[in-house]
């Protein structure tokens, strides 16, 4: 009897194994070489005011068999449109053959026409699909979205990466302001910052495809309202604490200067009295102060830098000098800051920096009872700069 | 109970113990086993057998008294019987006056007591002593007429010598292993531990075969409860022929249906010698080289015995790498499966064009590749193990030729596939034990199919089903996973995933449960 029974169960184990192995079968299962690996998306707005996709995937081969390399293009461009991006997305599917796998994604792109009508339709699906990492690099651009995704790129690269890896060299650049799906929705999510995207352009350099990277695109709430320029885009990248390296060039006035440029006039150039600073780290802090209901703000910006070049190869050195260049670097790190502060708030009116935010933290009593008028408070609002600035080396010459 | 799994198991665990005896053939002799002894019925029944020799002589004391020395031919020393029986009770005795003593009554006292200067002699009164004693390869000296008769030990056959272990190498250490005479085996492990406590107990198993085995502790330290369990196990065997000992493993281990060995054996006596000292029980058994040690754990299967010879802080990274290659042995095959058939997510963007590019013109998906691959690793595995050594290098050529490079070429499967697969074979042989190492190649199997079918899901449902049954797994009394689970902090530390110097090795780790845990090996 117990036997039977013992049987019994054993019988049931197995059969329900079995199903649970069987029943699903290879469900979601997908083989690697049958989908397309998607590495660049961008989004447009189209004349009819539907949404347009287009979309980068890789082909493999090119990468794995050098030898027979071919024609062939290491990626292809599909584009389709909808309804809804998500609409546009399944019309991709049925053009491209194979499943499009979008995890791998390396930067999403999105056009101008989008952004100033608004991203909060576009973003939704990319916040609500599991496939698309939020770490995936935003870019912005000045036109359509689909000619940064049909761009050339090197013979050994995709376009998508190729973008990816200037965001990513931001480290050493400090040229390129890097926002992620997730710093997007961060900033845009938050009450007191607004979010500004990096912005990427494409042009044919003598033939050579180039992507420049180095402009902003700055939002208000989700629409687009304006651009910063390279210059500018720095300025705002001292702010938010993303310089940690790079070139500050500023121009040498001193009387050594004027003396020396009396005696032999004729033989200084244009560019002689310039002189690069490399930046080695910097450090921002954003001060909110309240003085009874006046608003005001410091920020102070601490930056290091050594002597990276001059152009009249002089060899000064000595505390005087040092100091003077300290004070060189300090005005122009503070135009670049002052330029990029005036734009924000008195031409586009948008807190990119997050003033709003720092202020919420310290005062939220009244953060609470301004925020409605934030708009209006932002434009007057006085900002005090502290730039601190040191040389660490005078660079030594023979 | 009312859960009915549990019950399932228990009558798993109960059955494997009660096998049923094989009908031995029934000789007359046997009815008789424990009667008084008969030298005619003896050697009517013996003689029918060649090699069993029986020669008949005189002693000629104060009456002619017929005697007969049964020996099994091959099996005795011929020089000694010679000259320490025969040549005293036939020739040099009768000088001696006592010698002349001797009659029909007291011939087995004097025998016994006086003119038989063999170093082991006993005597016995039944006839089944009388045949055990022949056949095992003692000389029986018979009084024809009488109801007693001695056992003159006097074996004598031929052994192979000691050699050095074939399957366990080893670059430090003692280089001896067992070999197949249990006298040589438990005298190997007698000058190690030359301490009284080391106890060697005899027992015969088969009805056949009848052969010897001996149960070896050290008193005080090993587990009167686990000495006793073996005991009882090895008394429950009921088996016809036992030919060698490792088929003892099957009868005596907890759970027949489990794949992981539970039973440790070894054919090096400085490996016994040290189990025995942490208070493991071993079990030899005549004409087998190999050591059953007993309890075992899974810690132990992954552990050499160099691991205490080299330096600790070299151990330490040995042992991570073996561990490692235990994880790579088992997963390999089935993360390769998963991640490339379900979370291409997780591969870095060019890792993942180049698997899909190197599986463009594969024609069958990966887990049918990775069974194909396995399938055929398998069988080179199986056919180069006993290849006599000159056609043995075929496998090889055949294996690198036909798999790396010829499949790959064909289009057959792609390179990254012989890559995993690689990885897997050579990982497995990291693991120290074979016997674990098959049991990893087991499991391989259904963790694939899992992993092929429902991704990480699926691998995770497989692993947790694993490591559930570790954790029930007991090696007599001993939980399969100590000191892992249940943790005992001192073992750990002491010897498991790293082993603290010798110096530091204060106490004894408690590895298994031991009698004494603060002795230091001599009471």
């Amino acid at each position: 009897m117990i036997k039977m029974k013992v049987r019994k169960n054993w019988l049931v184990l197995i059969v329900f194994s079995l199903i649970i192995i069987f029943l699903p079968g290879c469900w979601s299962h997908r083989e690697l070489h049958e989908i397309g690996i998607a590495s660049g998306i961008g989004f447009d707005l189209n004349e009819e005011g539907k949404i347009a996709l287009s979309v980068q995937i890789i082909t493999p081969s090119p990468f794995s068999k050098q030898t027979e390399r071919g024609d062939r293009k290491p990626v292809r461009v599909l584009t389709s449109e909808g309804e809804t991006v998500f609409d546009a997305i399944r019309n991709i599917m049925a053009k491209s053959g194979d499943r499009v796998f979008y995890p791998h994604l390396q930067i999403i792109v999105l056009g101008e026409d989008l952004a100033k009508a608004g991203l909060k339709p576009v973003l939704d699906f990319l916040e609500r699909d599991p496939e698309i990492r939020v770490l995936t690099w935003l870019t912005i651009t000045e036109g359509k979205a689909e000619d940064i995704i049909r761009g050339r790129s090197r013979e050994d690269d995709t376009p998508a990466t190729h973008i990816n890896r200037l965001i990513e060299d931001y480290r050493a650049t400090s040229r390129v302001t890097p926002t992620s799906l997730l710093n997007y929705i961060d900033m845009s999510l938050k009450e007191g910052i607004e979010p500004i995207v990096g912005k990427v352009s494409y042009f044919e350099e003598k033939g050579e495809p180039t992507f420049f990277m180095e402009e902003a695109g700055v939002f208000k709430g989700d629409r687009l309202v304006g651009w910063l320029d390279a210059h500018e885009n720095r300025g705002y990248l001292w702010v938010a604490n993303k310089v940690q390296s790079g070139i500050v060039v500023a121009q040498l006035k001193n009387q050594d200067q004027e003396k020396k440029k009396n005696i032999s006039s004729n033989s200084s150039n244009d560019f002689e009295d310039l002189i690069s600073f490399e930046i080695l780290r910097s450090k921002s802090k954003i001060k909110p102060q309240l003085n009874g209901d006046e608003l005001s703000f410091l920020i102070q910006l601490d930056v290091v830098a050594n002597i990276g070049e001059r152009m009249d190869n002089e060899s000064a050195a000595g505390k005087e000098f040092i100091k003077e260049m300290e004070e060189l670097l300090r005005l122009s790190v503070e135009k670049e800051v002052l330029d990029t502060l005036k734009k924000a708030q008195k031409e586009f009116n948008s807190d990119i920096f997050g003033l709003g935010l720092t202020a919420q933290r310290k005062y939220p009593e009244y953060w609470q009872e301004h925020k409605e008028e934030w708009d209006e408070i932002f434009p007057e609002l006085e900002v005090e700069l502290k730039v601190k600035t040191k040389i660490n080396a005078p660079g030594m010459i023979l | 109970m009312k859960n009915p799994w549990l019950k399932m198991f228990k009558e798993l665990t109960i059955r494997s113990h009660v096998k049923k005896v094989r009908k031995s053939p029934e000789l007359p002799i046997d009815q008789e086993w424990d009667k008084p002894i008969s030298f005619f019925e003896i050697k009517k029944e013996l003689e029918k057998s060649t090699d069993i020799v029986f020669r008949r002589f005189k002693v000629r004391g104060k009456e002619d008294v017929p005697c007969a020395l049964g020996v099994v031919d091959g099996l005795i020393d011929k020089h000694l019987l010679d000259a320490f029986v025969l040549r005293i009770l036939m020739v040099e005795g009768v000088a001696d006056p006592i010698f002349r003593e001797i009659n029909r009554k007291n011939i087995v006292d004097m025998l016994l007591d006086v003119f038989t200067p063999a170093n082991e002699i006993k005597k016995i009164n039944t006839m089944g002593e009388a045949v055990d004693a022949i056949l095992s390869g003692d000389a029986v000296l018979f009084v024809e007429e009488g109801k007693e008769a001695l056992v003159i030990s006097a074996r004598g056959w031929e052994t192979r010598g000691i050699a050095t272990p074939e399957n366990e190498a080893a670059i430090r250490g003692p280089k001896e292993a067992f070999n197949e005479s249990l006298r040589t085996n438990t005298s190997l492990l007698r000058r190690k531990i030359k301490h009284p406590s080391l106890r060697i107990i005899a027992m015969k198993i088969g009805e056949l075969t009848r052969t010897d085995l001996v149960i070896v502790y050290v008193e005080k330290l090993a587990s009167q409860d686990v000495v006793k369990e073996v005991q009882d196990r090895l008394e429950r065997v009921k088996i016809g022929g036992l030919v060698a000992g490792d088929v003892l493993e099957e009868f005596i281990e907890d759970f027949p249906y489990s794949p992981f060995p539970q039973v440790n054996v070894t054919e090096r006596p400085d490996i016994v010698a040290s189990d025995l000292l942490e208070g493991r029980v071993v079990v030899l058994v005549d004409g087998t080289p190999t050591a059953l040690v007993v309890p075992a754990t899974l810690n132990k299967f992954m552990q050499v015995n160099e691991d205490y010879y080299e330096r600790a802080m070299i151990v330490i990274l040995v042992r991570f790498i073996r561990y490692l290659g235990a994880v790579i042995a088992v997963l390999a095959p089935s993360l390769y499966i998963a991640i490339t058939n379900f979370h291409q997510e997780l591969l870095p963007t060019n890792l993942a064009l180049s698997i899909a590019a190197s599986r463009e013109a594969t024609p069958f998906p990966a887990l049918i590749e990775a069974f194909l691959m396995l399938t055929v690793l398998e069988i080179l595995q199986e056919a180069g193990l006993r290849l006599p050594k000159p056609i043995g290098q075929t496998i090889g050529i055949v294996g690198a030729l036909v798999i790396g490079d010829a499949a790959v070429k064909a289009s057959l499967v792609s390179p990254i596939q012989v890559i995993v697969i690689g990885i897997t074979a050579v990982s497995s042989y990291a693991i120290p034990s074979y016997d674990l190492a098959i049991a990893i190649r087991l499991l391989r199997l259904p963790l694939m199919i899992m992993a092929g079918t429902m991704g990480f899901f699926g691998l995770g449902i497989g692993m947790y089903f694993v490591l559930i049954h570790l954790l029930k797994l007991r090696s007599f009394g001993t939980p399969y996973l100590s000191p892992i689970a249940p943790f005992k902090v001192r073992a750990f530390l002491q010897d498991t995933f790293v082993r603290a110097p010798w110096w530091a090795l204060k106490k004894r780790p408690q590895l298994i449960d031991i009698e004494d845990p603060n002795s230091k090996g001599r009471k």
